[in-house]
C-alpha cells in the first residue's frame, strides 16, 4: 500500500507537466458523473414528492367518480356525466364490503362567497361527511372539525381553507364569524391545516367544507354526489376492493351485462404512476448523456495515458531493470488512469450534488440523495479509467530496459 | 563456493528481418564472488550484449549461463525480474534517475519491487545516502544535483536491495576526470566491502581500476588478463 502510494505520488508529479491535457481528459468523466448524479437525485426527489402527495391525499385511497373518465396521458377528463352516484351507494359499500375501512361521499361545486364587502367569485365548496378529515388527511388547525351531528342536523357550518380564510378575513380570526355561500349564511367553525397543491396543481387550501346534507339540500338541491372516497383496510386490499366496488355499484345501478358503467373507479397510485413516467424519460435521457460523456472521458484518458507512457519510456525501462515485473507496470498505469478518472468523477459528483440540491430547492422538491446514483457514478468513473488504461499499460510492458539503456 | 557468473559457450543471435546476426559467438567466462572486473571492447564488439546477458536483462540464444548457481536460460520474464531485483544493481552511463522522484524516492525504487516488503527500507536508503555524503539533499529532485552527485545517487539505488553484483555500464562516460575517479573509488570501495563489481567500458584508464580485464572483440573473448 505504501509502495503504491509512493508510485502514485511520483506519477502525479509527472502529470503536472500536462495540466491542461489532463484537465481536458477529465472533463468527460466530470460531465458523466455530474449528469448521473443530477438525474438520479432529481428522480429520487420526485419519487419522495409523489409519495408525499399520495400520503397527503389519503392512504390506500380509491376514488369513485360519477360518470365515465377517459384518460389521455397523465390527464383525465370526464366524458359523460351521471347523476346516479348517491350517498346510499356509499352506505352500501361501507356496510357490505369489509375491505372498505372508511367511505366518504362528497359533492362539490364552485360558489360565490361573500363576507361583508369582500366577494370571492368562485370558491370550491365541498359537501363532506365527518370522516372526511380522516380519509382525505385534512386536519383542523383552528376551531373544531365537522361532526356527524352537524351533518344529521343539516347545520350551516363551514370549515374553510387557509388561503380562503386569508382572502376573506385577512389577519382576523375567522372562527365564529359568518360568511355567505351563494345566498346561504354559514358560520365558520374552523380553518383547515395547510396542505399545499394537489397532484393536479390545485391549491387545496382555497376551498370550503360544509356538511354533506347541508350541501345537498341548502346549496345544490340535489340527491347525488360527485365522488365517493373509499379507504381500503390495507394496500394489498386496494386491487380486490376495486373489483368488489365495481360489481356492487353495477348491481345497485342496475347496469346490465355489456352496458357501460356510469361511474369510474380510480386507484390514485395509477395517476401518480403516469406522472412519474415523464420523469422516467428525463432519467433515460440523462443516462444516455452520461454514457456519452463517460465514453468521451475514457477516450480523453486513453490519449493522455498513451502520451504519459511515451513520455516515461526511460522510467519504465529503469523500473524493469531494477526488478519490476510486467504486471507491476500494468498495475501502476491502470492505477494512474483510474486515479485520473476517479478524481474527475469526484469533482463531478460534488458539483452534481450541489446542482441537484439547488434544483430541488428552486422546484420546491424535497431533498433526496440517491445513494445508488452516487455508487453508479463512482463505479462508472472508475470503470472508464480502468478501461482507458488497459491499452496504454499493456503497451508500457513492451518497453524493455535494453531498448532504453545505451541511447 | 560456486562462481557468481559462469558462462559456457554462450551465443546470442539477433534476427534482423530475414537475416540473423550472431553477436556473441561462444563466450566462456567465469566471474568469482568478490571480484572487480572490467569488460573492454570497441562499440560493435558485443560488449553491450554481453553486459545485458550478465545482468539478466536478456537471455542467451544458446549455451549455459549460471548466475549464482541458477540457470538463466529458459527463465520466465517474471523470474528474471525477481533475479535482477534481489541480486543485481545497475549503474548506467546516463544515470537514469526518475526526474519526478526525489533523491530518496529514487534510491527506494528497487525496494518497491522486493518480493517481501522489508521494514526500514527508508532508513536504509537514508543511511546509504549519508554514506556518500548526500544526506542533506534527500528531498531534492535529481536535476538540482551535479552529474557526479547523480551518479552517486544511482549507486545508492543499485545498492538498495543489497545485491551480490554491481554492474556498471560506462559509469563515468558523462563525468569529468576528477569526478570520474571519485565514482571509480566509490565502486572500488564497494568491492572492498564485498560486492562483486563488473565495469563495462572502452576507457583503459577506467579499466585500470579493475583487478581483471576481459577484452571482447567480434563476439569472442580475445584476452583475459589479471593484474
Amino acid at each position: 500500500m505504501k509502495r503504491t502510494l509512493l508510485n502514485l505520488k511520483i506519477a502525479l508529479r509527472s502529470l503536472a507537466n500536462f495540466k491542461l491535457r489532463t484537465a481536458l481528459a477529465v472533463l468527460g468523466v466530470f460531465f458523466g458523473t455530474f449528469s448521473l448524479i443530477v438525474v438520479s437525485n432529481l428522480s429520487s426527489s420526485l419519487a419522495v414528492k409523489t409519495a408525499q402527495e399520495i400520503d397527503n391525499l389519503g392512504t390506500n385511497l380509491i376514488v369513485i367518480v360519477s360518470g365515465q373518465l377517459r384518460r389521455f396521458g397523465p390527464s383525465t377528463s370526464l366524458i359523460s356525466r351521471s347523476t346516479n352516484l348517491k350517498p346510499s351507494d356509499a352506505e352500501a359499500i361501507a356496510q357490505s364490503l369489509p375491505a372498505a375501512a372508511q367511505v366518504s361521499p362528497s359533492g362539490f361545486k364552485a360558489f360565490p362567497v361573500r363576507r361583508g364587502n369582500t366577494v370571492l367569485k368562485a370558491i370550491a365548496v365541498n359537501g363532506v361527511t365527518a370522516n372526511f378529515s380522516d380519509v382525505r388527511n385534512f386536519q383542523v388547525a383552528e376551531g373544531s372539525p365537522l361532526t356527524e351531528e352537524d351533518d344529521r342536523l343539516q347545520r350551516k357550518v363551514a370549515l374553510i381553507g387557509r388561503t380562503t380564510a386569508e382572502k376573506l378575513f385577512g389577519q382576523e380570526n375567522p372562527v365564529g364569524k359568518t360568511i355567505l355561500i351563494w345566498r346561504v349564511p354559514f358560520q365558520v367553525i374552523g380553518v383547515t391545516a395547510e396542505k399545499g397543491s394537489d397532484l393536479a396543481g390545485n391549491d387545496q387550501d382555497n376551498q370550503i367544507f360544509v356538511p354533506l346534507k347541508t350541501f345537498l339540500r341548502n346549496l345544490v338541491n340535489k340527491e347525488n354526489v360527485n365522488i365517493i372516497y373509499v379507504q381500503a383496510v390495507s394496500e394489498e386490499a386496494i386491487g380486490p376492493l376495486r373489483g368488489e366496488i365495481e360489481g356492487l355499484l353495477r348491481l345497485l345501478h342496475k347496469i346490465g351485462k355489456g352496458k357501460k358503467d356510469d361511474f369510474s373507479v380510480v386507484d390514485l397510485k395509477e395517476v401518480t404512476a403516469l406522472k412519474s413516467q415523464a420523469m422516467d424519460l428525463i432519467t433515460v435521457l440523462g443516462r444516455i448523456a452520461a454514457a456519452a460523456s463517460f465514453l468521451i472521458g475514457a477516450l480523453g484518458i486513453l490519449s493522455i495515458m498513451i502520451l504519459i507512457v511515451n513520455e516515461r519510456r526511460v522510467e519504465i525501462g529503469i523500473r524493469r531493470a531494477v526488478g519490476s515485473r510486467k504486471r507491476d507496470i500494468v498495475l501502476q498505469f491502470l492505477l494512474e488512469s483510474s486515479f485520473i478518472s476517479v478524481s474527475g468523477g469526484a469533482i463531478g459528483m460534488a458539483t452534481g450534488l450541489m446542482m441537484s440540491l439547488a434544483i430541488a430547492r428552486i422546484l420546491g422538491y424535497p431533498v433526496s440523495i440517491s445513494v445508488l446514483g452516487l455508487l453508479a457514478a463512482f463505479a462508472a468513473s472508475a470503470a472508464s479509467g480502468i478501461l482507458a488504461g488497459i491499452y496504454p499499460s499493456l503497451k508500457a510492458t513492451t518497453i524493455h530496459p535494453i531498448d532504453i539503456i545505451r541511447t | 563456493m560456486n562462481p557468481l557468473c559462469l558462462m559456457e559457450d554462450v551465443r546470442k543471435t539477433f534476427r534482423m528481418g530475414e537475416n540473423s546476426v550472431e553477436v556473441l559467438k561462444g563466450i566462456d567466462l567465469t566471474v568469482e564472488r568478490g571480484e572487480i572486473a572490467a569488460i573492454m571492447g570497441v562499440s560493435g564488439s558485443g560488449k553491450s550484449t554481453l553486459m545485458n546477458l550478465i545482468g539478466c536483462l536478456d537471455v542467451p540464444t544458446s549455451g549455459r549461463y549460471l548466475f549464482a548457481g541458477r540457470e538463466v536460460l529458459g527463465l520466465a520474464d517474471d523470474s528474471l525480474s525477481e533475479l535482477r531485483n534481489a541480486n543485481i544493481g545497475f549503474v548506467f552511463q546516463s544515470f537514469y534517475l526518475l526526474p519526478y522522484a526525489t533523491v530518496l524516492e529514487n534510491v527506494l525504487l528497487p525496494s518497491l519491487y522486493r518480493e517481501r516488503a522489508k521494514d526500514g527500507a527508508e532508513e536504509r536508503a537514508v543511511e546509504l545516502l549519508r554514506l556518500i555524503g548526500l544526506e542533506e539533499r534527500i528531498h531534492f529532485r535529481p536535476n538540482r544535483l551535479s552529474g557526479g552527485e547523480q551518479q552517486r545517487v544511482a549507486i545508492c539505488r543499485a545498492l538498495m536491495n543489497d545485491p551480490e553484483l554491481l554492474l556498471a555500464d560506462e559509469p563515468t562516460g558523462q563525468l569529468d576526470s576528477r569526478t570520474a575517479s571519485e565514482i571509480m573509488n566509490l565502486l572500488v570501495a564497494m568491492n572492498e566491502r564485498g560486492k562483486t563489481v563488473i565495469i563495462v567500458t572502452h576507457d583503459p584508464a577506467i579499466a585500470a581500476y579493475a583487478n581483471r580485464i576481459i577484452r571482447i572483440k567480434d563476439g569472442v573473448i580475445v584476452d583475459e588478463q589479471a593484474d
